[in-house]
């Protein structure tokens, strides 16, 4: 098995790549998945629209609040590359500009050079705040390295998106990932203890290989979903640290909330979600409000952390603002904890 | 005490899983306003409903829970509003099977717009399992444009688990503003 | 080619607001009129400004199928006939059987009206509906605008 090195630009095949936009107009949306079918039989990389923040490329309007969040998820994961649609005439923020209207010859440029780009970063994806250390290479030894480390690689080799299969082997147990296809395959089901083992160091190694031969049928038996795998893999790697860039004296804020309906979780966790969505809380506040031990609480901010739910930046409090006629649909004054924990007991859900 | 109502709103696309979400937690069974529905190009339903679903739920005090479901078709968005004026919160579903779910949401996040913006709203999109598409970044990438943070789930409310996760992580928002509240006060 | 169906469609609808022009100029103080069918279609409206003939037909239906619920739920039977007294007029509501079906006939009257010969009016108006609508032709007529 050919041991993974963290140099992207050695890699040979094209990757897939996809493209969004936000803000922009539905017709120029769809002229911009027309295109790129056409130019893709043009382009070094295999590129497709998608939706969501995920993708490589983020074409936005000027003038569209989301491309905020956009910028800030760049500045914090390396990606999107973040691309401003403007006019002759228009101002746009600094940053690369797709002149609208827009021509096959520009697009293909912009997409060789984010290509480039890539190949050429090393991984992880994220070049402002250190994440974790890329795949390492075999001699690079154990030492330091811990179960959130390694779920930390897993995270980033998720988001590069290579089409190339990678491994973790602790023993007898494996999980196979493809990146551009966010396929998990793993050997046995996915419960605590199998994590547990297989993100161990001192069974894997500390490190995550790259298979010389790509598994296309994923052969492993198992097939949990990416975000589930990190999800779990956050819980179980130990709530010891937070991971990096996170300490425990900044306070946290969530962008999203974890997808309970699909998620395992605990009671706390609902709860936590619900304080770190509406406001930044240091680790310590945390623990007071939901009355869970820091390891506890820590664990839970580590899968969000591997799932992209975090915001370190998350500085101002998102409690909703008054307005005019919030009167009309306000709360009642009289919904206080009592009526909430009685309502709570009547429908046999339990609280904090 | 007289004044004092308790109740939660369900509102959603037809075909959502209104009334399923409100008959899995209902001690009686739903009252439903269901009529002929004659647009049937739209809807294949046989019905529709035009007013609303009641069902309740007895607390410890003997006060009532009441649980309202809002007619689907936005001709009916003034209903949408008189039910939701003074409930504890909303529950928004979502039927991402539907040509263009996303649009619909629209829809509701306009119409339920403060009750989602102060923190008492949940949306659970459901069919994900057979329409993965749009995905939970889409909804929230439209509750970004719109400047609200709201929690979205993919739920089944067939399942009665699901109803109860979405009122748990609607009942958590509530509390968390609570004890914001409690702290400013006390500030 | 108009087809025997397009020609009974179109004269369903005709019909309609033949009937509801009809009642309106029959007494003084009927203000407007609407027929609508009970999931809160407009099949024909008279009505003036600013009131909305499509949006009276979906908040007449909804009314409509509350007050069936507390008849029902009152053990006297299926809504028929409501009658809203406001402050500045009334509305009456009335359903208008046909085969395996209803509308609803929506009246809007200001204080001039005396309530006993609208009722009558509207009532008088029903039954032509009634008698002379083909079912189940008005659904597809709503549906085809």
């Amino acid at each position: 098995m050919e041991v993974a090195r963290a140099d992207p630009s050695m890699l040979a095949v094209s990757c897939q790549r996809t493209v969004t936009t936000i803000g922009l107009p539905a017709r120029k949306e769809q002229l911009i998945r027309s295109m790129l079918l056409a130019v893709n039989a043009r382009t070094t990389d295999r590129w497709t629209f998608a939706d969501g923040l995920e993708a490589d490329v983020a074409i936005c309007d000027v003038d569209s609040r989301l491309a905020a969040v956009a910028v800030a998820r760049q500045e914090r994961d390396g990606r999107p590359h973040c691309v401003w649609l403007a006019g002759d005439t228009a101002e746009a923020p600094i940053g690369p500009r797709l002149e609208d209207p827009i021509g096959s010859s520009s697009l293909i440029a912009l997409l060789e050079s984010v290509s480039t780009t890539l190949r050429r970063r090393p991984a992880p994806a994220a070049t402002s705040a250190p994440v974790a250390p890329p795949v390492v290479a075999a001699d690079a030894g154990v030492g330091g390295r811990t179960a959130l480390d390694v779920a930390l690689m897993l995270r980033d080799l998720l988001l590069h998106g290579s089409s190339d299969t990678f491994q973790i082997t602790a023993g007898a147990l494996q999980l196979r990932v493809v990146p551009s296809r966010r396929a998990v395959r793993a050997s046995q089901p996915l419960t605590d203890d199998y994590l547990a083992r297989l993100l161990d160091p001192a069974a894997n190694g500390g490190r995550i290989e790259r298979l010389a031969e790509p598994d296309r049928a994923l052969t492993l038996l198992h097939a949990p979903s990416d975000v589930e795998t990190l999800w779990r893999a956050g819980l179980v790697a130990g709530g010891d640290a937070l991971a990096a860039p996170l300490h425990a004296d900044a306070p946290i804020g969530l962008a999203r909330w974890p997808d309970f309906g699909r998620l395992p979780h605990a009671p706390a966790h609902v709860q936590m979600a619900a304080r770190l969505s509406r406001r930044p809380h240091r680790v310590e506040e945390l623990v007071t409000a939901v009355g869970r031990p820091a390891r506890e609480v820590r664990a839970f901010v580590n899968a969000c952390v591997l799932c992209g739910l975090v915001s370190p930046q998350l500085a101002a409090s998102r409690e909703p603002r008054p307005t005019a006629t919030a009167a009309a649909t306000a709360r009642p004054a009289y919904i206080g904890m009592g009526i909430l924990r009685s309502i709570r007991t009547a429908l046999g859900l339990g609280g904090l | 005490m007289a004044g004092r109502e308790f109740k939660l709103v369900f509102a959603g696309s037809m075909g959502a899983g209104k009334t399923t979400a409100i008959a899995a937690i209902s001690e009686i069974p739903p009252i439903r306003t269901d009529v002929h529905n004659t647009d049937v190009r739209s809807h294949s339903k046989a019905t529709t409903t035009t007013a609303m679903d009641y069902g309740e739920v007895t607390l410890d005090s003997g006060d009532k829970l009441r649980l309202y479901g809002t007619p689907g078709q936005t001709r009916f968005d003034f209903m949408w509003r008189i039910l939701a004026k003074g409930a504890i919160g909303v529950v928004l579903l979502v039927d991402n099977s539907r040509p263009d779910p996303l649009s619909d949401v629209h829809a509701y996040l306009d119409a339920f717009r403060e009750t989602v913006s102060s923190s008492r709203a949940v949306i659970g999109i459901g069919r994900t399992e057979t329409h993965p598409e749009p995905g939970l970044d889409a909804y929230y990438a439209l509750a970004d444009e719109y400047g609200i943070s709201v929690p979205i789930v993919s739920v089944d409310v067939r399942r009665r688990e699901d109803v109860l996760l979405l009122l748990n992580v609607l009942f958590s928002q509530i509390e968390a503003s609570l004890e914001t509240e409690e702290q400013g006060a006390m500030a | 080619m108009t087809t025997v169906s397009d020609e009974a469609t179109q004269t369903s609808a005709d019909l309609c607001q033949a009937c509801i022009a009809a009642l309106i100029g029959s007494q003084a103080g009927i203000t407007g009129a609407l027929v609508s069918t009970v999931d809160g279609f407009a099949v024909a409206a008279q009505v003036r400004p600013p009131v909305s003939g499509d949006r009276l037909a979906a908040m007449t239906s909804s009314l409509v199928a509350l007050v069936d619920a507390v008849s029902q739920d009152g053990g006297i039977g299926e809504g028929r006939d409501i009658v809203v007294d406001a402050t500045a007029g009334r509305l009456l509501l009335m359903d208008v059987p046909q085969a395996g079906s209803k509308l609803i006939l929506a009246v809007l009257c200001d204080p001039s009206a005396t309530p006993g010969q609208v009722l009558w009016a509207a009532r008088r108006c029903r039954e032509h509906l009634s008698d002379r609508l083909p079912a189940p032709g008005v659904q597809e007529l709503v549906h085809e605008r």
